[in-house]
């Protein structure tokens, strides 16, 4: 019943299809017995969750397959109690500490050095240490991981850090130097139309290899799209023909709109529906950034040649100012006013 | 000098015809000049935009140099960073003659530098700014400016006014004009040139607050005035401050008893159309300024002048008519809060000599407040009606006592034991509560802040007074007051709301006694919206008292000016009643005050008292914000600096920029579509360059004393673009109410991703941006699609990725746009959503966690030890496993962490059995 995506997701680094050097090099890290400190980074929908999962099962063996969620409560100096889930099995640990926001540092110096002065009790277990596995480590504050860094020299030898990342510029250096940095790039074209039709096959489907291209470039080289979008395909249509059309996420559809509003009327009453509408996908939890880049997508076809180097230059510009600022409305609105303002010149 | 100076403008700002001409020409020559006004100024000013807005481009494209400029505008001084927004005439006499040489120099060195700097702040006023620079540089304004601007404009018939005009004390300010006059001969070029628009801009507003006309006094007596649209050289304010020096009445909108109305540009269209429809004379600020420079004193013979002539020699009348009647009478200062002798002021005869020396010494000594603290009911300035709501509760307490309270009344104010008198500071609250109660023949125990009143002092203090009698009354001189005087008490509590840390409890205490008490209760506070008063809602009668308008006061403090020997004239209290906020009280400790010093108080000795005396009033979000955008506040006549207008900032800090966020959008700035737009760019991303300084304030570097650079970025500077009057109605913030529900969403989004963490990789946000669709079809689609028969399929999805109803609830939450699940879910009927609520309810549902609230004491519960081995298999394995978020316990699994066992011994229970039945249902 789970989705596809899910379901046909490799358990480990021999079933995995591409990149297969990195394959090879992680697990020969795992049976090296020297396993460092690994800092994974690349786009989303590349397939290092699931690498990641991997290696751990060529390091503990199967056990690590088996995974609880517990809830753990901290408290903040200030006498905030905050909830927070930790996914483990008896090998390793998964946190996300930016879900806490600001508070992310209590959890990191909490939590890693109650693992990390734990020493491992199963004495059949292959490794004498854990492994902690931080998911969307760009996203943890400054001081966090500052209160990193020295954990990760003390306990090493009870302790193994893993850091997810999509990309490592939000990473400072001390913690770059410490681990080492894996890149997993996205999976190309080809491999995602390898993997979409290996999946129709598995699922019984017919799928057009012309198709399978499509979904690819559609999904820009992000496998987990992929398989969601040629899930929901199948779903929708009986069957699968080479011209089927692609649906895109309710989200995107928004930004569409947006964009359309952007070329359509340049003026203060389309600014304010403008705004409503961003409001609109920044409270139903859509990244800026991720807003700002389809917008910016969608935008570029519909504008001359001449006017595409400035427009791309402000959503940079304004990409910039949403990770540095904390009002991320502000500049996505002011975006849109530049670009009126440039179309309109 | 004066005369010169108005000659000399005359022919440029259009005032031309209105000195020469008689009072009869009066209906001709405002419409004329205000034709020329109309023609003239605008056209430089059209000429003039486009230029620099171009000039602002240039820069404004510039990223990097933007950065540039933040830069520097932080490590600028504080002088720089906010240009000495002072009129060049005040700066004058700030600056000796050596500091200010050296001042041009380095200003005439670092030329290039500020201009830039200028640009980086880039605010509308710094082209007034900019001018007043010049004006410091050169040292001697007016002049220079002028010159400037016949340069522009050619003007052959100005040649010879400047040595006209030039002052005798001009030997240091001779050399800077001459300088001035040399970077003017520069080759003009087409292309834009600061210096010259600021010349030009100059030349537009020469007469700011340059010679306010002198009049006869009072000679705009008996005439209304309505004041509408930005004048050009003439702040509204000053403009209104002037009739009312003159005598003159303002009135906010036009009627038929509008004598003139004073027009600027961008007035209102719906007043405008009122104007021409009731035919009232328009004139401009020049047309005023002839109009009181003309005029005869006290409006002369004129038929406006005689009525009001007529008027004030009544209103003379009545003043000492009834300044014979204020006041304590001497003999009777003994005991003022004696109700008995308010009511017989008049037979005061009956007191010895002896007594009435001894009160001569003791009201000397008094207060003024106490001293004319009214005696008897017409005495109160306004709010007549909440007090003869008062009097009427009072009088009719004891017959609703006898009715235990059970009939309401006309006014519903008969099931009230106890009163609440809420309104703004001295207006008379006090006085008329302790006033009502006498005349009505009560006794009066009053507790105020002074006293402690946290819950026990009240509960034990009130029961032993609640049913007594006062005995006062027997102490009579006659025997006949004893009768009468065995009388009732009444309790006044006042400042209710004054209550401290250390009356804790205390107001729910008075509240519970004002639903029993004996003895009538009167309570009294500032301010009844505060949450604090909210316990009294049911248990009192609410009077509000309100600000008395000034009409009402003016008498009262006229007759005390009377009784006093002060001459004050009428417009002068107005305006102190105005800058008092009707504070009587304050208005007469005022009047105390002076009259130490002086007996004569003139209309400007009037204004700089109430100025320090003023009150600091904390604007709303929505004061600020219309303030900010009406286009006054960065008009060429406005004179509000730039301090004042980061103080505006600074009422609000966290709200007034947010508002200005919303807020900008509703203006028209521009007159064609594309300089609106670049309008509105600089406003956005000013509010952007905003953002970020917010950032470092409230990030982790907490650098506060960026706060006014916060400010001018994110409310002064976009308002400055913005400006030129929002026609739509502002609007709050819709930024507090979208943050929250992000918030919300986000809480949920989390949970749906913790919840289905076991089967799935990704974080929230690709949960969201890329499961959320699929979730949607295989949660929704189903029960859309085949009704009550897809119930199955979607719980079945469902338990599989270990989602609860919550989160399915979430996900049709989550949906934006087209796939809004909210409006969608609206359009399944309702039985199929029973029928999904009641199947989900009927059977148990995997969870893949335990809640953290089962953490508890460690020690109370190490019986054994868990096998996790054992407890991760069944986890894994858990094709229905029964944990319902309340019970969360399987028995036959040994499940958790003995810390997370809530109760040991639960036992096993079957695994359909519909548990959470009771508790899911909603």
């Amino acid at each position: 019943m789970s989705l596809w995506v899910d379901k046909h997701r490799p358990k480990s680094l021999d079933a995995l299809s591409y990149h297969s050097d990195l394959s090879t090099r992680l697990s020969s890290l795992a049976s090296s017995g020297d396993f460092p400190h690994l800092l994974v980074y690349g786009p989303s929908g590349a397939g290092k969750k699931t690498r990641i999962v991997a290696t751990l099962k060529e390091l503990y063996g199967p056990g690590v397959n088996k995974i609880k969620i517990d809830s753990r409560v901290f408290v903040t100096p200030s006498n905030r109690k905050l909830e927070f889930n930790v996914v483990s099995s008896v090998y390793h640990m998964e946190i996300t500490p930016s879900d806490m926001g600001n508070n992310d540092r209590i959890i990191i110096q909490e939590l890693l050095k109650e693992v990390a002065q734990t020493q491992q009790i199963d004495l059949s277990a292959r490794q004498r240490f854990k492994v902690v596995v931080i998911n969307e480590a760009d996203f943890l504050t400054r001081d966090a991981q500052a209160a990193l860094r020295r954990t990760m020299e003390k306990y090493s030898p009870n302790l193994r850090l893993i850091l997810l990342a999509n990309s490592t510029s939000n990473i400072i250096a001390p913690i770059r130097s410490r681990t080492l940095l894996v890149r997993v790039a996205a999976p190309t074209h080809e491999d995602i139309a390898k993997i979409l039709s290996s999946v129709a096959k598995k699922e019984k489907v017919s799928l057009p290899s012309s198709l399978a291209d499509r979904i690819a470039v559609e999904s820009g080289r992000n496998l987990r799209r992929a398989l969601l979008t040629l899930e929901s395909l199948y779903s929708q249509n009986d069957l699968l023909s080479p011209d089927t059309p692609i649906p895109t996420p309710d989200w995107e559809i928004v930004v569409s709109s947006i964009a359309d509003d952007l070329i359509k009327e340049h003026s203060a009453p389309a600014l304010l529906k403008i705004r409503a509408k961003f409001y609109d996908l920044l409270s139903h939890c859509i990244p800026a950034n991720a807003i700002l880049k389809t917008l910016l997508f969608r935008l570029l076809p519909k504008v001359d040649a001449e006017l595409q180097s400035e427009v791309v230059y402000w959503a940079a510009f304004y990409e910039h100012r949403i990770h540095t600022g904390s009002k991320v409305i502000f500049h996505l609105e002011a975006f849109s006013a530049k670009f009126m303002r440039i179309f309109e010149m | 000098m004066q005369r010169n100076i108005s000659t000399f403008f005359r022919p440029k700002s259009g005032s031309s015809s209105g000195s020469q001409k008689d009072d009869a020409s009066y209906s001709s020559s405002p419409k004329n000049s205000k034709e020329q006004e109309n023609i003239k100024p605008t056209p430089t000013k059209t000429k003039a935009s486009p230029a620099k807005r171009k000039n602002h481009d240039t820069d404004a494209m510039d990223a990097d140099r933007a950065d540039a400029e933040l830069t520097k505008i932080l490590s600028k001084d504080s002088r720089q960073t906010h240009p000495p927004p002072k009129p060049a005439k005040r700066l004058e006499s700030l600056f000796s003659d050596n500091e200010e040489e050296s001042k041009q120099k380095s200003l005439s060195r670092k030329d290039k530098d500020d201009e830039y700097n200028e640009k980086a702040i880039d605010l509308s006023d710094t082209d007034d700014d900019r001018k007043k620079r010049k004006k410091v540089s050169p040292a001697k304004p007016k002049p220079t400016a002028r010159k400037r601007k016949q340069q522009v404009d050619d003007d052959d018939d100005e040649r010879a006014a400047p040595s006209k005009k030039s002052r005798p004390a001009a030997v240091v300010k001779q050399k800077p004009a001459t300088e001035e006059e040399q970077s003017v001969d520069e080759p003009k070029k087409p292309k834009f040139n600061p210096a010259d628009f600021a010349a030009r801009r100059a030349a537009v507003n020469t007469g700011v607050c340059a010679e306010l006309p002198e009049g006869a006094p009072n000679c705009l007596a008996g005439l209304a005035f309505v004041f509408t649209g930005i004048l050009g050289t003439l702040p509204r304010d000053d403009g209104i401050e002037l009739v009312k020096k003159y005598g003159g009445l303002v009135r906010t909108a036009p009627s038929r008893n509008t004598n003139f109305v004073v027009l600027g540009q961008e007035a209102g269209p719906k007043k405008l159309e009122v104007i021409k429809k009731l035919g009232i004379k328009t004139i401009d600020e020049n047309g005023l300024f002839d109009l009181i420079r003309t005029r005869p004193e006290n409006g002369g013979d004129t038929v406006e002048g005689q009525k009001a002539q007529k008027k004030a020699a009544e209103e003379e009348k009545k003043i000492i008519e009834m300044a014979k009647t204020i006041g304590i009478p001497e003999p009777l200062a003994k005991k003022p809060s004696s109700a008995k002798s308010a009511l017989s002021s008049s037979s005061s005869s009956e007191n010895s000599r002896a007594a009435k020396s001894q009160s001569q010494d003791e009201q000397r000594s008094l207060l003024w407040t106490d001293k004319y603290a009214p005696r008897s009911l017409k005495d109160i300035c306004g709010n007549k009606g909440a007090v003869s709501k008062l009097q009427k509760w009072l009088e009719d307490w004891p017959a609703n006592y006898k009715a235990n309270f059970k009939r309401p009344g006309p006014d519903g104010s008969g099931i009230f034991r106890a009163v609440m008198i809420s309104g703004p500071p001295g207006i008379g609250k006090t006085t008329a509560a302790h006033l009502v109660a006498n005349i009505a023949g009560y006794d009066v125990i009053e507790t105020n802040a002074s006293d402690t009143r946290s819950k026990i002092v009240i509960a034990d203090a009130f029961s032993t007074v609640l049913d007594n009698k006062s005995i006062a009354g027997y102490f009579g001189e006659k025997k006949s007051d004893v009768d009468s005087a065995k009388r009732r008490i009444v309790m006044i509590m006042d400042e209710v709301d004054g209550t401290s840390a250390g009356d804790r409890g205390g107001a729910v205490q008075m509240s519970a006694f004002c639903k029993t008490t004996h003895v009538p209760l009167i309570l009294i506070c500032n301010d009844y919206s505060l949450q604090k008063m909210r316990t009294f809602d049911r248990t009192t009668f609410n009077i509000q008292f309100r600000r008395p308008d000034a009409a009402a006061i003016r008498s009262r403090i006229l007759s005390i000016a009377y009784r006093e020997g002060l001459k004050i004239p009428a417009p002068v209290i107005d305006q102190l009643v105005q800058s008092s906020h009707a504070d009587i009280r304050q208005i007469i400790t005022l009047l105390s005050t002076f009259s130490v010093s002086g007996k004569d108080m003139s209309f400007e000795q009037g204004k700089k008292m109430a100025q320090d005396w003023q009150k600091h009033i904390i604007m709303k979000p929505f004061d600020i914000a219309g303030k900010l955008l009406n286009g006054e506040m960065f008009s060429s006549s406005s004179r509000a600096t730039l301090n004042d207008k980061i103080e505006l900032y600074f009422n609000d800090p966290d709200l007034a920029p947010l508002m200005m966020q919303e807020n900008y959008l509703r203006t028209r700035p521009g007159e064609t579509k594309l300089q609106t737009l670049e309008q509105l760019d600089r406003a956005a991303s000013s509010i952007s360059d905003g953002d970020l300084v917010d950032r470092m304030i409230h990030g982790s570097q907490q650098q506060w004393s960026l706060m006014p650079l916060h400010g001018v970025l994110s409310t002064i500077r976009p308002a400055s673009f913005a400006k030129n009057g929002g026609s739509e109605r502002f609007m709050f913030t819709s930024w507090l109410g979208n943050f929250s529900k992000g918030n919300k969403l986000n809480r949920f989004l989390q949970e749906i991703q913790s919840h289905a963490r076991l089967r799935i990789s990704g974080d929230v946000h690709e949960v969201r941006t890329q499961y959320m669709t699929s979730f949607f079809e295989r949660l929704y689609t189903p029960i859309a699609s085949k009704g009550s028969d897809g119930v199955d399929e979607t719980i079945g999805f469902m338990d599989d990725y270990y989602l609860t109803k919550e989160d399915f609830d979430a996900v049709l939450e989550l949906g934006v746009g087209p796939k809004n699940g909210e409006e969608l879910w609206k359009q399944i009927p309702t039985a199929t959503k029973t029928a999904f609520t009641r199947k989900y309810n009927a059977t148990g549902h995997p969870v893949p966690y335990i809640r953290a609230s089962t953490i508890s004491d460690p020690r109370k519960v190490k019986k054994e030890v868990p096998d996790l081995e054992e407890a991760m298999d069944d986890l894994i394995n858990d094709d229905a496993e029964d944990v319902k978020e309340e019970i969360n316990e399987e028995n036959d699994v040994d499940l958790s962490k003995d810390k997370y066992i809530k109760k040991p011994k639960a036992k096993p229970a079957s695994k359909t059995a519909p548990k959470g039945k009771g508790k899911k249902k909603q």
